[in-house]
């Protein structure tokens, strides 16, 4: 394994979207060499093609990756950034069997009405009445609700169905939502706020009785909800990286260590795959990730972290507790003169104190570095 | 409630990140901890452990606090749920050895919440009924 | 290893409330692995003793010490200044350790801060289970390596029982039935022929029950 205070100057990219294209893209203009691995499909019982990821041995610097579907089995990198992007699923809303009530995402719906632009669609479309239902059964995503006040304004501009927007948690601060509303409202739309909503389908339409009214309807548009691809999981689960409740990629709190990093120094995610924002902003996450990257294996040393837990090795009982406590990664066995005991790497440690506080024989302490470091630099 | 302040020794024990900063932030508004309040500094909420609570009790604590990030903003994931739960743990070792159970409190807070935790510190009395635990 | 795990704190207390010094004397092996007497376990507990000393009112000397391995004279010499000093020796190795103690220091007091459950592994961090119970005969081989005599809550040797249900023992939910794993895992090596061999009841004298036991290599002894 090398020595991870020397970097190996290559850099992981995982994932094989948009994202992770502009990526490898940023990471080749920086002059770093650039390993790629889909890790596409993988969710632990086959059904994966191309790269995947086995496991990530090692640390910042000098990270030893096990392959599947390679012609490596074993890459050494310096740095990983995750970019799986995400994926769009069906809302869960769904007519019985039977009920002609025609349910469409929003992009579909705009479409529909471009293409059915003939003189008596037209009139048709005038009649109907729209439902465009958001934060059912669970919060839209503002990229999806932008989505779909846009195909709002597409229609108004084409023929006048009346058009009703119900909605429990809509945030306007991004994605131009204050824009699309205060538009959209201005042209006639209405919007109904709900806390609790019930649909009930039946040949004349649909009906949506909420606290505040009843109406029905003859057509539901339903954005899609946004979740993060299939191989998460096995991704997370095998580069030690962890999943958030939400099912998406976690950062550490981005208030102190910055954005995109993960609980393992030196293991990033960037853009969509935990970041739901609009286009520009994931692109500005993947600029920002990369920037750091391509720092970090230029700087040709990984920068030692502002204190660190030190095993005073002739004390290790060999547990394995540090170990298996350290939610960072940062220990390993390690076998030094013939003495084995757990080792701390200290460019990996975040100086929690957790294998302090757990060794059932106290051989473990904080130390400070020898050199400060800003928090920002890994 | 008592109208009488408990100025009893009290040590607070605090990850950097949540009470070590809100601490740095009322400092700059000119703020402070009460003088009976012995501040212990710990980098994360995982450092926390029963030997360190019990022996605030042995330097002359007669009430103990731990504060640590809420859930969800541990840099180091855990580091909240580790601290609670030495901390349930060490009360019932208290209480086994007689010093009551109320006597140690643990809490979350942002570095945003400096106020609160001032107000925490005052309000940290012995409960008027005896039905009043805490978790 | 050996797993053991703290006594109530009430039923150490009781007895050592007497003694005017105490020695607490740890083991960092096994029960350092398992986390009930290790270094670390040994500053705990004598904090929580100090602690309640004060709170009742009684000077003790509470005195921590913590030895390589427990159940090795050797390792326990050093201690004999300390034994001499304490009206009572905590010990919080498992039961060989304490006794250990007793035998080589017969005239001191020693009592157990722990109780010695079982021989097992940890499943995961902070959890620890049972796998063998020392019967003396180790017939892992017929059973695909799962042992029913420790996992089965019945010992049986032809199981598995009527109260098998999805994998699990009526005993007690937590609990796999042990014979389930053993039809598993003799599937997956391709020995299920084995289970055809009815086992005759099991001689228990080789375990506990033919009296307490003795190993000796004859070619080792001096």
């Amino acid at each position: 394994m090398s020595d991870p205070r020397l970097i190996e100057p290559r850099v992981m990219v995982v994932g094989q979207g948009e994202d992770a294209l502009r990526a490898v893209a940023l990471a080749e203009a920086g002059g770093c060499a650039v390993v790629r691995v889909p890790h596409a499909g993988a969710n632990g019982d086959g059904g994966a093609s191309g790269a995947r990821i086995e496991g990530v041995d090692g640390c910042v610097g000098g990270f030893s990756v096990r392959l599947a579907g390679a012609d490596e089995t074993r890459v050494g990198v310096g740095a990983i950034v995750v970019a799986l992007g995400n994926r769009r699923m069906p809302a869960g809303v769904a007519p019985p069997k039977g009920s002609h009530v025609p349910v469409m995402t929003p992009v579909a719906w705009a479409e529909k009405v471009r293409r059915d632009l003939r003189e008596e669609y037209r009139v048709a479309w005038a009649r109907r009445r729209v439902v465009v239902l958001l934060d059912h059964p669970s919060d839209t995503p503002k990229e999806t609700s932008a989505e779909a006040l846009r195909a709002v304004q597409d229609v108004i501009a084409l023929a006048h169905p009346e058009i009703y927007v119900y909605y429990r948690n809509l945030q306007v601060d991004t994605h131009q939502l204050e824009r699309l509303t205060r538009e959209t409202r201005e042209a006639g739309v209405v919007y109904c706020r709900y806390d609790q909503i019930e649909l009930a389908f039946s040949k004349d339409g649909v009906t949506v009785t909420t606290e505040e009214s009843q109406r029905l309807g003859d057509l539901l548009v339903v954005p899609e909800a946004i979740e993060s691809p299939a191989e998460t999981g096995d991704l997370a689960a095998r580069t030690g990286i962890r999943v958030g409740a939400d099912g998406f990629l976690q950062d550490v709190n981005m208030r102190h260590v910055g954005a995109g990093q993960t609980v393992r120094r030196g293991i990033y995610v960037a853009g969509r795959c935990h970041l739901d924002a609009d286009a520009e902003t994931q692109a500005a996450d993947v600029d920002r990730v990369m920037g750091r990257v391509i720092a970090l294996l230029e700087g040709g040393a990984v920068p030692l972290p502002e204190q660190y837990a030190e095993v005073t090795s002739e004390e290790c009982i060999r547990c394995l507790t540090c170990i298996r406590t350290c939610p960072h990664g940062a220990i390993e066995l390690r076998t030094s003169e013939e003495v084995t005991a757990a080792h701390v790497v200290p460019e990996a440690c975040w100086g929690c104190g957790m294998c302090v506080a757990n060794c059932p024989v106290r051989a473990i302490t904080l130390v400070p570095a020898a050199e400060l470091v800003e928090q920002e630099a890994v | 409630m008592s109208d009488a302040r408990d100025t009893s020794p009290l040590v607070l024990i605090g990850c950097q990140r949540s009470a070590g900063a809100a601490l740095a932030r009322l400092a700059d508004e000119g703020r402070a901890l009460p003088s009976h309040v012995r501040w212990q500094s710990v980098p994360c909420g995982g450092t926390i452990d029963e030997l360190m609570i019990l022996e605030a009790f042995e330097s002359g604590a007669e009430r103990v606090m731990v504060v640590s990030c809420a859930a969800g903003a541990c840099n180091s994931v855990v580091g909240d749920e580790r601290a609670r739960r030495r901390t349930a743990a060490t009360r019932e070792l208290l209480e086994a050895i007689g010093i009551e159970g109320w006597r140690l409190r643990y809490e979350t807070m942002a570095p945003n919440m400096g106020a609160d935790l001032l107000r925490w510190v005052d309000a940290f009395v012995a409960p008027v009924e005896e039905s009043v635990g805490e978790a | 290893m050996i797993v053991a795990e703290r006594k109530p704190i009430a039923e150490i207390l009781a007895n050592l409330r007497q003694a005017s010094s105490v020695a607490v004397v740890g083991c960092d092996t096994c029960v350092a692995v398992c986390m009930a007497g290790g270094t670390k376990e040994v500053a705990v507990l004598s904090a929580a003793l100090r602690l309640a000393a004060r709170q009742e009112g009684r000077e003790q000397l509470i005195t921590e010490a913590c030895v390589e391995r427990q159940c090795e004279v050797e390792f326990n010499e050093p201690l004999a200044e300390l034994v001499a000093e304490h009206d009572v020796i905590l010990s919080m190795a498992c039961g060989v350790g304490v006794q250990t103690l007793a035998e080589q220091y017969p005239s001191a007091v020693v009592y157990p801060a722990l109780n010695t459950k079982f021989m097992g592994r940890p499943e995961e961090l902070g959890t620890w289970s049972e796998r063998c119970l020392g019967c003396g005969n180790c017939v892992l081989d017929k059973f695909g390596g799962v042992c029913p005599i420790t996992r089965c809550s019945k010992n049986l040797l032809n199981g598995p029982c009527g109260g098998s249900q999805d994998g699990i023992c009526e005993v007690d939910p937590s609990i796999p039935c042990a014979w389930q794993l053993v039809y598993d895992r003799l599937v997956a090596i391709g020995q299920l022929e084995r289970l055809w061999q009815v086992e005759p009841p099991k001689d228990w004298t080789t375990s506990r029950d033919g009296g307490p036991r003795k190993v000796v290599r004859e070619d080792i002894v001096p």
